[in-house]
């Protein structure tokens, strides 16, 4: 709750403007970036390997900046992949902290950033009708898992001809499953079933690519 | 049905005052933009979900529940879908009243925790997902439905603007963009609303 508050008193902030944002020098002040990419991802548990293939992934992140090279930032992660021909969609919401790497930046390259955040991830595998052997009510229509997630990402940022900023980000993410929890649908409501807790150390790898715009 | 209602309460909304970009807007005139949304909210929300309300509801809830936001069980076609949907109207309202791109969605998100902490709370508890999601995708949606319909608006063709308006109906109450009047058609036999509008 007290991670909410904060998150809402950054945008009601009377300093939460955005300016003139330039990828080497960033404006004070509450700006959003959107952008979209692929993503590898590799379950692991210590009793399986699953490998989740390549998937798309949709990215906004939420950025305070307080300093020109200094932002605090609120992020989701939304990506699909695919496991054992089932529909996988994450939702990584995240917060944390971006800074400039002027070491790394170059004109041609651009203004590096890095990125490193934490945060839940609430995860959904889609059964499509089908009732595998971990699930005994054949009503299951999906699983939701949750757990922490945490990551680190590096991106550059560019501003083109006609003034539009966009990046480019490589990022790397560590979800842990923790809970599960059988979903079946009474019409347009989602009825949890049976939950329980995972304790063969599950995990979600990811590696992502994305390219995006700075919105506002 | 009700996504057509929800369309002609935005519209009526909006029509309560043209859209002028104004500098220093009063206070009042945010409490009563950010009002005006939660009405139409709170209208939309008795109509759509009356199932749900009379199975799931209480005002106890409704007081509890926003202590207790949690991950919610939906799908995507609600999470991402229906609410960006939904939240690029508040975006798009905002907009049209002379929000500037910044302002119009500090209020979108505004707009999205009211119906996430004093509305839904009635039924559900406020949705994570939701509270990031509606005024972040909604505004983005916006953003590109804003620009679409600007340009489809800007072209010499009766169908670019009809499809230009359909996109964002809350153009039509854009100082000087178009002319619309509304006005209550009153007799025994029917009672309504006659929409003129001329592009």
């Amino acid at each position: 709750m007290a991670k909410f508050l904060f998150c809402i008193f950054l945008l009601i902030s009377p300093l939460a403007q955005a300016e003139d944002f330039e990828p080497s020098s960033w404006a004070e002040g509450l700006h959003l970036f959107a952008g979209g990419g692929l993503n590898s991802s590799v379950y692991l548990s210590t009793k399986e390997r699953e490998d989740a293939g390549v998937g798309l992934n949709l990215k906004t992140d939420l950025l305070y900046v307080f300093h020109p090279e200094w932002a605090v930032e609120w992020s989701a992660n939304v990506k699909f992949n695919r496991v054992r021909g089932y529909l996988l969609w994450d939702t990584l919401l995240t917060m944390g902290v971006r800074t400039q790497l002027p070491i790394l930046s170059s004109e041609s390259l651009g203004s590096s950033y890095a990125r490193l955040f934490v945060g839940r991830a609430p995860t959904v595998l889609f059964l499509n009708g089908d009732t595998p052997d971990m699930i005994s009510d054949p009503s299951v229509s999906r699983i939701h898992f949750d757990g922490p997630v945490a990551g680190l990402g590096w991106g550059v940022l560019n501003k083109t001809t006609r003034g539009q900023v966009w990046f480019t980000e490589l990022t790397f993410t560590v979800q842990s499953l923790e809970q599960e929890n059988d979903v079946r649908m009474e019409g347009d409501v989602p009825v949890v079933v049976s939950s329980n807790s995972i304790t063969d150390n599950s995990n979600i790898y990811s590696l992502l690519w994305t390219i995006g715009i700075l919105a506002f | 049905m009700s996504l057509r209602i929800l369309f002609l309460c935005f519209l009526l909304l909006a029509g309560a005052g043209s859209a002028q970009a104004q500098e220093g807007r009063p206070a009042s005139e945010y409490a009563l933009n950010i009002s005006a949304v939660y009405a139409t909210q709170w209208t939309v929300y008795l109509i759509t979900q009356e199932k749900t309300i009379q199975e799931h509801g209480s005002w106890d809830h409704f007081f509890e529940y926003p202590l207790h936001p949690e991950f919610d069980k939906d799908s995507f076609d609600y999470n991402l879908f229906k609410h960006a949907w939904a939240g690029q109207y508040y975006y798009l309202f905002y907009r049209a009243r002379g929000y500037s791109e910044s302002e119009a969605f500090l209020w979108t998100f505004l707009s999205s925790l009211a119906f996430e902490f004093a509305i839904e709370t009635y039924t559900e508890k406020p949705s994570i997902q939701d509270i990031y999601q509606t005024p972040i995708f909604g505004t983005l949606v916006g953003m590109g439905f804003e620009r679409w319909s600007l340009a489809l608006r800007s072209q010499d063709s009766s169908v670019a603007h009809f499809f230009g308006y359909l996109l964002n109906p809350f153009a039509l109450f854009v100082k000087d963009s178009s002319f619309v009047m509304i006005f209550p058609q009153i007799d025994p036999q029917q009672t309504g609303l006659t929409l003129s509008w001329r592009y």
